[in-house]
């Protein structure tokens, strides 16, 4: 319970810190933007490729905008020494990194909230009747993305290099993850929307196998 | 120690023999001809390959417990060893796939793990060079040994069911599996000569980073005590500082 509240305060830093400056945000938003427009350049689609590669490049625009995104979570904390100063809060590790899980979780998602209504417009998808699910398999991959890249990121800011070390690292991960998230949401895109029961499981696996592991370790990733 | 050269030239004869039966002894196969042989060598590299990598896997874990720098040297040696024995799968695989497929590459279920592995092992590999700190280069490449460990089976699961293309394991892989009893003793050679030189490589590797992490301290200790008494001095009786020297 003391956990939970704490990533919750931690949480709330975080939102504050964001919605103050406002910078990561649209950042994010204008980037996968860019992918998404420099995509319809690239390959030119008609309606039906477009229900074709939807899918894909909208998660490739996620997974890209996310590599970038979620690299200042710990890398601003280094400037000041602040992590050193949450270190010292005599909390649980794990609610130091759950409550920056849960914010980037929450930055992601709203970056998504502004870009899929834009994708299906752009891309002539058809979003009506599937936003349910559709937000469902949001959830599940945007929850992977978050879990991975924000462990990553805690490792990332102690090495040079590290705003091209975070892709570097995290995109390898996450190729079970796209997979999932393409083929299910290709699912829900097609003529007539199913829910892929089997790449929906995959994803909540995903998340459960990599969250479990974020739990056992972050005592060695967030040490002195 | 004084048993690495014996075992160094029993590597050497035993993949020389290998080379040999693959290539002079082992019968020739019905449809392929002489380019199957390159299987000889193929799988025995892929099983090199995940010895190497649940080595690094064990190693990361036992690092990350008992802190001994042992573990983190026997971590790194283990990812180089298996990117080697990867890139030689990697290489020997297309050159077979180009005859008998028609094509070099395909993106078939264990192609693209294994080269989603290698990417994961290359990036293991960057990340150590860019993190300067030695205590944290060694926790946090641990951490993402251990992570890019778990992912392997979740690639592999992915694209099991998304789609494959590669033979199906011809060895207990069903009723109408299994090889001729001399492609199976040849291919048996090989694989333990592979072995061997995996595990010859891997034990030098080792002992080359244990040799470095002790130079580091031993430079380190000269440096700290050069500037606090401006002398040069280095007690010969002294252990090395830390485990590394044991």
């Amino acid at each position: 319970m003391t956990t939970l509240r704490t990533a919750a305060i931690i949480l709330g830093k975080e939102l504050r810190l964001e919605f103050r400056a406002r910078e990561l945000l649209t950042a994010t938003v204008v980037f996968a933007l860019v992918v998404v427009v420099l995509f319809s350049f690239a390959f030119d689609p008609t309606p039906a490729e477009s229900r074709r590669y939807g899918p894909g490049l909208l998660w490739i625009a996620f997974l890209f905008a996310g590599s970038l995104m979620l690299n200042p979570s710990f890398a601003r904390e280094q400037s000041n020494e602040t992590l050193d100063a949450l270190r010292m809060a005599p909390v649980s590790r794990f609610a130091i990194l759950l409550g920056k899980i849960l914010a980037n979780f929450i930055f992601m998602s709203l970056a998504e909230l502004l870009l899929v209504p834009i994708f299906a417009v752009l891309y002539n998808v058809s979003l009506a009747g599937i936003v349910g699910r559709l937000t469902l398999v949001l959830a599940l991959g945007t929850l992977g993305l978050t879990v991975t890249g924000t462990v990553f990121s805690a490792i990332s800011a102690h090495a040079r290099m590290r705003e091209l070390l975070l892709p570097l690292l995290l995109l390898p991960i996450l190729t079970p993850l796209l997979i999932a998230a393409v083929e299910s949401t290709a699912a829900l895109f097609a003529e007539q929307p199913t829910i892929d029961r089997t790449w929906v499981a995959f994803l909540a696996g995903f998340d459960i196998v990599f969250l479990t592991a974020s739990w056992l370790l972050c005592d060695y990733l967030l040490e002195d | 120690m004084k048993a690495r050269l014996p075992l160094t030239i029993l590597t050497a004869l035993l993949i020389f023999a290998a080379g040999y039966a693959a290539l002079f002894i082992a019968p020739d196969e019905k449809t392929m001809h002489a380019i199957q042989r390159i299987f000889y060598f193929h799988l025995p590299s892929w099983i090199a390959m995940f010895s190497a990598f649940t080595v690094v896997f064990y190693a990361n874990v036992a690092y990350l417990i008992t802190r001994n720098r042992k573990w983190d040297a026997l971590g790194v040696s283990g990812v180089e060893v298996g990117v080697m024995c990867c890139t030689i799968g990697l290489i020997t695989g297309p050159l077979w796939a180009r005859p008998v497929w028609g094509i070099w590459w395909t993106w078939d279920a264990r192609l693209t793990s294994t080269f989603i592995l290698w990417l994961l092992f290359i990036s293991y590999l960057l990340l150590r060079g860019l993190i300067e700190d030695p205590e944290k280069k060694a926790s946090l490449s641990a951490i993402f040994g251990i992570f890019a460990s778990l992912d392997i089976p979740l690639v592999y699961l992915s694209n099991r069911l998304w789609r494959t293309q590669h033979p199906q394991p011809v060895i207990l892989g069903g009723p109408n599996s299994g090889l001729a009893p001399m492609i199976a003793k040849v291919l048996l050679l090989c694989v333990i000569a592979v072995f061997c030189v995996m595990i010859l490589v891997l034990v030098d590797r080792y002992r080359l980073e244990m040799l470095r992490n002790e130079c580091a301290e031993l430079r380190f200790k000269i440096e700290s005590r050069g500037s606090e008494t401006g002398s040069y001095g280095l007690a010969a009786n002294q252990p090395a500082m830390g485990k590394a020297g044991r």
